[in-house]
């Protein structure tokens, strides 16, 4: 478990001191955000839940449906009092399939947030890179709009996001905000495009490389799928860049979310517990691929 | 920390005298014959075979299967609600020492930072006898590993066989004050008594014929991890059951689902293993774990490896039920020890680490 | 048995070194005698640890499932049991004849762990031998003859084909059946007893199941990549551990054996908590008997009676009078 990750993630907000017991909590926004995503946007429904559930950009929460199950998710808004609670979701399976058939005023429950986050405090006065791949944008949302409330404490953000196809690319509101912020830099790809699509085509690591970024005082975090991220680590060591300067985030099968049930191991760490955010550094002990 | 002697024909009593302050919990069999931790309701009931029962002591505080909360719902309306287990404190009796440690490495998981509320309950109201072994099972090797013959961390009160009598040794203040209120008039215990346990460690421990050397094990375990081959053969017979971790006094890994019928439901945990194939399957089909030599390595990574980096231990302690129960008869030790000989012929370590 | 052996040896080498078989799978002796685990060879040199001992209980052809045609001709060691296993997967199509070289063992009882252990001191056990209606232990004290029937298996006790039906080689001579007539008095006493008290009787079992499914992964005829008991899309009964769940759950899975299980024992020997498996099992066998006249794995060419449909079945010649 790195120090710094540590140092910043926020406690489980546990209910009567038994962190399985969920938070209810209302839908306040069902959106359809893509082809089998949705964006979902939650209140507690204890106000004083919703007063003081905090959390830090890259950690995650579980999420009930209550009769069905429970399922993690990236948060994918920045925490605030009485902020509404945002993920974004793909269908898969169960749980998954079964918040698709919900609509607004809809009760879910919450636990978390869980996982360490990304280091954003460790990293104040730096250049952010931000590389994310299809379905890896909402996690990646906390930290980028964490890194626009809190413009005046770093340097350049940078982001490359791609996705599959035009249609996939996700969040596309905020692709356009964000294209508009002054210090940001936003750079797009899909890996084939369309009729309307006249801007890069090309994979991620690829564009990646292309574009070339320096390591001089900047870190980037990287969200999307193991492939991905595998070759995006490799970029980022071709372009120089020391493995302690770059940051990915994981997924692995979860229940518990917080280092009991013992699935989530990537040979000796927990992904629930000890990431689901880890540096490359890490990384190149551990077999997560 | 009082050290007594308690004449063997007395025993029953003092269990009858724990029996009417609190539930003892101890190995009893049912009508077939089938131990199991039970409540007691006669201390003639209970039955110490040699060795470590079949069913681990991780049984009592960590069920099978448990409700963990149960909730209603109705249109936009819900309520949660969770069901710790309250409880009273209770007794549990005939403990093996390779369990009571195994209690013990199973609260570094459970217990910490964030503890699990259900476990912790009944953890906290536990007061556990251990009784120390005479006699070890051909498949038994904490001797090799621990100190649970001498010591037995994880017990509050240890009793050892000493021909006519037991030597009770009260190891915490919870033993110590079960011992002060139950056992009616006890002999103090002499020096000699002392070395006699000593002595009776020392034999159980010369039955053991099986050991595994942990002299820089976890170094060995970490460099093996990416010869596949090693691995294939060790898990060549390994039937992906789930014997071996479920009959393990350290495995505690779960699953937690749903069930639900017409608005009302609960959540449950129950037991689950890394050896099953959908355990670490993720919803994408990605699955870190696909092959069976893969979990197998897994568990005695998780052993010998993950544990000591987590926990500080090595979270094996030697009690075989993993060999006894195994279909194949896949033995643990033997396994580490093909690991010896794998070092010694000085393979080309492939791991990066 | 050192001939045996020796001679199980020797062929198997043969068949690896002529490259007739890829691989052989038979048993290699564990640290204590009464461990055998399974072994397998790909060289002769490996084939120096093979045994034939009372104590080789796992049905070997467990191990050949996922065998595809490229994978090669596999050679296996066969008790009466196994074979017939062996029969009920050709039958059921995961298996072909070619894709085996079946070494064929006259099976004269396998040896019960448990029932050793209350006996003898099972650290002392050196060797121990079935010599007909005789268990002979010998330990450093020397050799001490027990009565077959205290110390063999209840599934070898009741055995009516020890001797492999198919096989390609045989080691030895066959072996008279202990019990021609299909007797199982294990079974009649439970066929005895009142509805109450058998549902007595398995619901106290059906209670001790811990779910380890070690009774389903071990059977030869098991074959299912996921069990419909920890199935989940669609889910058929709950992953918890009650009494009521684990019935469904053995039930259930009584019933997909149901023609098809060759009572090897399997299931019943590997229970950590001792339910009766062999006993539902052998009950289905035996209704299975009398209804269908079919007994599993004696005849490759025939499927599972509950997976055909037949319009000369009594049920349907003689009209069912399920709807009266
Ligand atoms: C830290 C983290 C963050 C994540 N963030 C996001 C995010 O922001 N957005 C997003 O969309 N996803 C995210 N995911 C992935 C998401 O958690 C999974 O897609 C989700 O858990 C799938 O749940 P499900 O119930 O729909 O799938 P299921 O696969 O149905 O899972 C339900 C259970 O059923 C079991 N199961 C499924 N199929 C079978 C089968 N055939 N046989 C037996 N058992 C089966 C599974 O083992 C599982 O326990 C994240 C994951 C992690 C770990
Ligand atoms: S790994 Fe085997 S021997 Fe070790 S504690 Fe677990 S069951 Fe006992
Ligand atoms: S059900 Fe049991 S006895 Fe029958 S074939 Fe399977 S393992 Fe053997
Ligand atoms: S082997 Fe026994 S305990 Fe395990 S699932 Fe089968 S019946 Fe249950
Ligand atoms: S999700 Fe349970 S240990 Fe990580």
């Amino acid at each position: 478990m790195s120090d710094v990750a540590t140092d910043q993630r926020c406690q489980p907000c546990a209910l009567k001191d038994n962190p399985y017991l969920p938070h209810l909590a209302t839908l306040t926004l069902v959106r359809e955000e893509g082809p089998n995503l949705m964006t979902f946007e939650a209140q507690f429904n204890d106000p004083e839940v919703a007063r003081t559930f905090t959390y830090m950009p890259g950690q995650f929460i579980e999420v009930s449906v209550l009769g069905v199950g429970e399922a993690p998710f990236g948060l994918a808004s920045v925490a605030g009092p009485h902020r509404p609670v945002r993920f974004s979701v793909q269908k898969m399976g169960l749980v998954t399939t079964a918040l698709h058939g919900l609509s607004e005023g809809a009760t879910i429950g919450i636990r978390g947030p869980f996982g360490n986050g990304f280091p954003v405090l460790a990293h104040k006065g730096k250049d952010i890179w931000i590389v994310g791949g299809g379905i890896g944008l909402p996690p990646l949302r906390s930290v980028i709009e964490y890194l626009r409330e809190n413009c005046h404490d770093y340097g350049k953000v940078c982001i490359v996001y791609g996705a599959r196809s035009p249609q996939m690319l996700c969040y596309k509101d905020c692709l356009l905000e964000w294209g508009r912020e002054e210090a940001f830099e936003l750079n797009l790809t899909v890996d084939v495009g369309d009729e309307t699509w006249n801007g890069h085509e090309g994979f991620v690591p690829a564009y990646l490389e292309e574009l070339a970024p320096s390591p001089e005082n900047a870190v980037a975090y990287t969200v999307g799928p193991p492939i991905m991220i595998k070759f995006v680590l490799q970029t980022f060591d071709k372009l120089g860049w020391p493995k302690g300067q770059v940051f990915a985030s994981l997924e692995a099968k979860m229940k518990c979310g917080f280092g009991k049930c013992g699935r989530c191991n990537v040979g000796p760490k927990l992904v629930c517990l000890d990431g689901p955010v880890f540096s490359a550094e890490e990384l190149q002990h551990l077999p997560w691929i | 920390m009082r050290t007594v002697l308690l004449t063997k024909p007395r025993l029953p009593a003092w269990l009858a005298r724990i029996r009417q302050r609190s539930r003892l919990i101890a190995p009893v069999p049912d009508a077939d014959g089938v131990l199991d931790w039970r409540e007691v309701e006669d201390p003639a009931q209970v039955v110490l075979p040699p060795g470590a029962p079949e069913l681990p002591l991780k049984k009592v505080f960590f069920p099978p299967s448990e409700t963990m909360l149960r909730y209603a719902y109705r249109g936009d309306r819900a309520a949660v609600t969770d069901t710790p287990p309250a409880l009273e404190p209770f007794v549990v009796f005939g403990v093996r020492p390779c369990d009571a440690l195994a209690q013990r490495i199973a609260d570094l998981v459970f217990l910490g930072d964030l503890p699990d509320p259900y476990y912790q309950a009944r953890r906290q109201a536990a007061t556990i006898i251990s009784v120390n072994c005479t006699e070890a099972l051909p498949e038994c090797f904490c001797a090799s590993l621990n100190n649970a013959l001498t010591e037995a961390p994880g017990s509050d009160l240890l009793l050892t066989p000493l021909n006519g009598d037991y030597l009770v040794e009260a190891l915490t203040a919870k033993g110590e004050a079960l011992l002060a209120e139950t056992a009616d008039d006890p002999t103090a215990a002499s020096e000699a008594d002392l070395a006699r346990k000593a002595e009776v460690a020392a034999q159980t421990a010369a039955q053991q014929t099986r050991q595994i050397d942990v002299e820089g094990l976890t170094e060995l375990v970490r460099a093996a991890y990416h010869d596949e081959e090693f691995w294939k053969k060790q898990a060549e017979a390994c039937v992906g059951c789930g014997v071996c971790t479920f009959l393990c006094p350290t495995c505690t890994c779960f699953d937690v689902r749903d069930d639900a019928v017409s608005g009302r439901g609960l959540r449950f945990r129950c037991w689950d293993t890394c050896q099953f194939a959908d355990f670490s399957k993720e919803a994408s089909g990605h699955d870190p774990r696909a092959q069976q030599w893969q979990r197998q390595r897994n568990r005695i990574c998780h052993k010998f490896w993950y544990s000591v980096d987590r926990c500080g231990v090595i979270s094996c302690v030697g009690c075989g039920r993993c060999l006894r129960g195994c279909a194949g008869h896949s033995d643990i030790a033997a396994a580490i020890e093909n690991l010896r000989a794998r070092a010694r012929e000085e393979k080309p370590v492939t791991a990066d680490e | 048995m050192p001939n045996q052996t020796d001679q199980l040896r020797e062929t198997c080498k043969r068949l690896l070194e002529s490259g007739e078989v890829k691989k052989v799978i038979g048993y290699r002796e564990g640290r204590a005698p009464y461990h055998v685990s399974p072994h397998f060879a790909e060289t002769p040199e490996e084939c120096d640890a093979l045994v034939l001992t009372p104590f080789c209980t796992q049905n070997l052809v467990r191990y050949l499932r996922g065998l595809k045609p490229e994978d090669g001709k596999v050679a296996v060691v066969v008790k009466g049991c196994d074979a017939r296993a062996v029969n009920a997967l050709i039958a059921e199509h995961q298996l072909t004849r070619e894709q085996v070289y079946l070494i064929g063992v006259p099976c004269q009882g396998l040896v019960d762990v448990d029932k050793l252990a209350k006996r003898v001191n099972l650290a002392q056990v050196q060797e121990v031998r079935v010599e007909g209606a005789q268990v002979v232990v010998r330990t450093a004290e020397g050799e001490q003859p027990f009565p077959a029937q205290d110390l063999l298996e209840d599934c070898c006790l009741v055995c009516e084909y020890p001797n492999p039906l198919v096989h390609d080689q045989m080691l030895g001579f066959e072996v008279a059946p202990r019990n021609p007539e299909g007797v199982d008095a294990e079974l009649e006493r439970i066929e005895a007893m009142s509805p109450e008290e058998r549902q007595e009787y398995f619901r106290r079992a059906f209670s001790r199941c811990i779910r380890c499914y070690a009774c389903v992964r071990t059977c030869p005829l098991c074959y299912c990549t996921t069990c419909f008991a920890q199935q989940n899309k669609p889910q058929w009964l709950p992953r918890s551990v009650g009494t009521d769940e684990n019935e469904m759950f053995q039930l259930g899975r009584a019933m997909h054996l149901a023609g098809r299980c060759v009572q090897c024992g399997g299931c019943d020997r590997v229970c950590p908590v001792n339910l009766p498996l062999r006993l539902l099992n052998a009950k289905m066998a035996r209704e299975i008997r009398e209804a269908f006249a079919h007994v599993s794995g004696l005849d490759a060419e025939k499927p599972p009676p509950l997976a055909t449909f037949d319009s000369q079945d009594r049920d349907i010649a003689e009209g069912n009078n399920y709807d009266r």
